[in-house]
């Protein structure tokens, strides 16, 4: 069984979007105009998060990729009164969006605010509902949604494996992210297995995950950026 | 006072006549517009299911036959049935034929047939019931799809019932 995972080289990453843009195209994440984006209505499942440091001709801007960081042991899963959302067997923070009651408990308790919550049903101007993903579902108005480390994807390429004939192996599984991204920032793969090239990289002396002193355990590491 | 009784049993007709008319509405025979003989093709001719759903065995749906593959045998008619007919007049227009969907997951659901089939090995019957056997098309399904139908079949083989698995 596979624990995934997912580790971002802040010193590769040149803050250019892609895996926000890929991340929307392939979750089914309405776009918001300027208007509701105005009025803070937009909503992402990965967001670049800006840190800025120096200041005048010296200062430096710089973005952190950020997903749901699928924590072994997540805050929103302890509140959640309906079970909706929960760790799956393969170390995925879930959301099962039939499930959800819109308590938005969850949203609370995430100490990486990775949680949206609809406020509004979903619009699809003109023919863009056409383009969606068959295989992400479109929430309905009054849900909680998350990143899912694109968990469909797991699933078909475990089909595609087991029609083969063959085991799961390392890079069978790509998230739109990090297969969007150009600058090869973003690897994903299985945690348990200590041969996996993400396996390899959290163990760099760079490696860190974001508020790991609450002990959440996320299972997002990031790779500092070097001097 | 007298009216009180009255008005109760009035409010209770009104009521079962609404949930009458909603359940006929919900509950409505699937009516086909060609009845197609399941019977005659699999059991009396030998076709297989894969002959007609085309990827049944190889993709996420299994897919309903339409005038393409129905005109490898019947460009021309080969009986003198009325419903060959329509047939024939679909093929012969391009028209495609509308069919009715008899099984279907709802929308936040991943079913793929070839998971079930190539990869697991399941009969196409232990889901869609004898179809072979239907000389008139069914008006319900056989077998009905539910949640816990899905899930009682993954205990017994074994199967994770990780949410994740199916919902997507």
């Amino acid at each position: 069984m596979s624990r995934w995972g997912m580790v971002i080289d802040l010193d590769r990453c040149t803050g250019c979007g892609a895996c926000m843009a890929a991340c929307h195209q392939e979750n089914n994440l309405p776009a918001a105009g300027p208007e509701e984006s105005s009025r803070d209505r937009a909503f992402h499942w990965l967001r670049l998060l800006p840190e800025v440091s120096g200041s005048g001709a010296e200062v430096k801007v710089r973005y952190v990729p950020q997903p749901c960081v699928h924590c072994d042991d997540p805050p929103c899963v302890r509140v959640c009164p309906v079970h909706a959302t929960y760790l799956s067997e393969e170390g995925i923070v879930a959301q099962i969006y039939s499930r959800c009651i819109g308590c938005r408990y969850c949203m609370a308790a995430c100490p990486y605010n990775a949680k949206v919550f609809n406020w509004y049903e979903p619009e699809w101007p003109g023919d863009l509902k056409r383009s969606t993903n068959p295989d992400v579902s479109l929430r309905p108005k009054g849900v909680v949604e998350k990143c899912t480390f694109c968990h469909h994807r797991v699933v078909k390429a475990r089909e595609e494996t087991r029609a083969a004939g063959r085991e799961m192996r390392d890079g069978d599984v790509t998230p739109a992210c990090a297969e969007s991204c150009p600058a090869g920032a973003i690897v994903f793969g299985d945690l348990d297995d200590p041969t996996s090239r993400v396996s390899e990289m959290t163990r760099n002396p760079r490696a860190f995950r974001l508020l790991a002193d609450l002990g959440t355990k996320p299972k997002v590491y990031y790779l500092a950026e070097r001097d | 006072m007298s009216s009180g009784p009255l008005r109760a049993a009035l409010l209770g007709v009104l009521l079962a006549i609404v949930a009458g008319v909603a359940f006929s509405l919900l509950d409505r025979p699937i009516e086909q517009p060609i009845a197609f003989n399941h019977r005659l093709h699999v059991e009396d001719l030998g076709s297989d299911c894969t002959d007609c759903h085309l990827y049944a065995m190889t993709g996420v749906r299994a897919t309903i036959p339409n005038v393409e593959v129905c005109a490898d045998c019947h460009a021309e008619a080969q009986t003198d049935s009325e419903e060959e007919a329509l047939l024939v007049a679909h093929i012969a227009s391009g028209d495609p034929i509308p069919w009715r969907k008899l099984y279907w997951v709802p929308d936040h659901v991943y079913f793929s047939h070839r998971r079930h089939t190539a990869i697991g090995g399941i009969e196409c019957e232990t889901c869609h019931g004898p179809m072979g056997e239907a000389s008139e098309p069914m008006p319900r399904p056989f077998v009905k799809v539910t949640m816990n139908g899905c899930m009682k079949c993954h205990e017994q083989n074994g199967t994770s019932n990780d949410c994740l698995l199916c919902h997507k």
